[in-house]
């Protein structure tokens, strides 16, 4: 019995090792890719602070500057764009995101533009109103591909198809902690002016309006490529510490089941030691 | 020729930072020069060609939709692609454009139109400038 006992212990060791090398390779996986990911956020920053800065300049200077864009509407349909990831095994990445938005939606008419697999099954599975759903283009989405998901936004918007446009992202805060967040994307709220009495000073070429207009619609693209890229590194992030407590967890089995095939063995030593002995005797 | 300090970005670098003699970049409304002391101005870029002088020497770069900026320090402009004509790969614009293009005949969805529209328009742009200069 002692013997069955210690293959079965062997057998789970070798089990738990094999599970714990996936993990820990996964876990390496996701640390390189949440170094990457980290790099492009931060790169991208430059760019999107400097387009938000000429924005708030534009209405700030202008104050009798009105646009499509800022204009508020009672809200009969709203747009959540929500941005969840491609694979599970992260944590409470996806659901806290998922969560977060379809507690948003409740009793109001919502449809859903959902980046990464786990969005699109998750409202296609509740039957929600997804006007489009991307999967897969999270880890190497360029601003290409979101000016495109920016031109849908802003055309529902101007059309009067949707009445707000919200934005459902996980922020990263820090390697080991992440947030889900919402952003209200559309109509944009009109910038405080800075100081009272400002007459603009700059020449618009054709006008405020027309330039504020034509930079709407790359403000948003830009929120949403910082929003997918914020995401990404995000789920990274979450991946990363999940795969790490699941290689610790697996650590600490493997020496659980350790002591207990050492035990097991040490009997069957004793028992065969004392059959020997025992045996020896019957001899004398 | 004096100068002035002109950074160009992009979401994915800083492409240029540093001083320039003369720029030139095509807006919505037409090719536009600045110099230094230019009046404070905003306007929208479109695809095409920007050129800058550098210590006596022009340069030349495709550039994609954005926007520019000339303020009292600084002239920013913000653009999805910016490349030096001589850094232009042409292989891969000329793929690209073949790709766009056989999108844009297979007639698939809007929003494949669009992207391939836009890709179009900026292989060719780039391709034209690398040929150029």
């Amino acid at each position: 019995m002692a013997v069955g006992s210690m293959k079965d212990i062997k057998r789970r060791i070798k089990s738990v090792e094999s599970t714990m090398q996936i993990t820990k390779a996964m876990e390496l996986v996701a640390s390189s890719k949440l170094r990457k990911a980290k790099q492009r956020a931060e790169d991208s920053r430059p760019f999107f602070n400097a387009l938000y800065e000429i924005m708030s300049e534009i209405s700030a200077e202008n104050s009798d500057f009105s646009s499509p864009y800022t204009k508020k509407r009672d809200v009969k349909q709203s747009l959540y764009i929500v941005i969840a990831g491609d694979r599970g095994l992260a944590g409470g990445y996806n659901s806290n995101v998922l969560r977060l938005a379809e507690n948003d939606a409740k009793g109001k008419n919502v449809k859903i533009l959902a980046i990464g697999k786990k969005a699109v099954e998750f409202f296609s599975k509740r039957g929600a109103n997804i006007l489009e759903g991307y999967a897969g283009i999270a880890e190497t989405i360029t601003t290409e591909e979101t000016s495109v998901l920016s031109d849908i936004v802003t055309k529902q918007f101007l059309d009067g198809e949707v009445d707000e446009v919200k934005l459902y992202f996980t922020e990263f805060v820090s390697t080991l902690s992440q947030e889900p967040r919402t952003l209200p994307v559309l109509p944009i709220a009109r910038f405080e002016k800075k100081d009272g009495n400002h007459r603009s000073l700059t020449s618009y070429d054709p006008s405020p309006e027309q330039v504020y207009d034509r930079l709407v619609p790359q403000y948003i693209s830009g929120l949403i490529f910082g929003a997918v890229v914020e995401s990404y590194a995000s789920e990274q992030g979450a991946r990363r510490v999940a795969m790490e407590s699941a290689t610790d967890n697996a650590d600490e089995m493997i020496e659980e089941l350790s002591l207990l095939y050492n035990r097991a063995r040490q009997a069957s030593i004793t028992q065969e030691i004392s059959e020997i002995v025992s045996g020896a005797k019957a001899q004398d | 020729m004096s100068t002035f300090k002109v950074k160009v970005i992009t979401p994915d670098r800083v492409f240029y930072d540093g001083e320039v003699q003369h720029i030139v970049v095509r807006t919505t409304e037409g090719d536009t020069g600045i110099l230094k002391n230019h009046e404070n101005y905003v306007a929208s870029l479109q695809v095409g060609e920007m050129k800058m002088k550098i210590d006596d020497e022009w340069k030349h770069a495709a550039l994609a939709d954005g926007v520019i900026k000339v303020g009292k320090d600084v002239t920013t402009i913000l653009s999805h692609s910016c490349e030096w004509a001589d850094e232009i790969d042409v292989d891969r614009a000329k793929k690209a454009q073949e790709k766009a293009r056989a999108s844009l005949e297979s007639k698939k969805s809007d929003l494949e139109f669009d992207i391939a529209t836009l890709k179009l328009k900026r292989a060719i742009n780039r391709i034209n400038i690398a040929n150029r200069w």
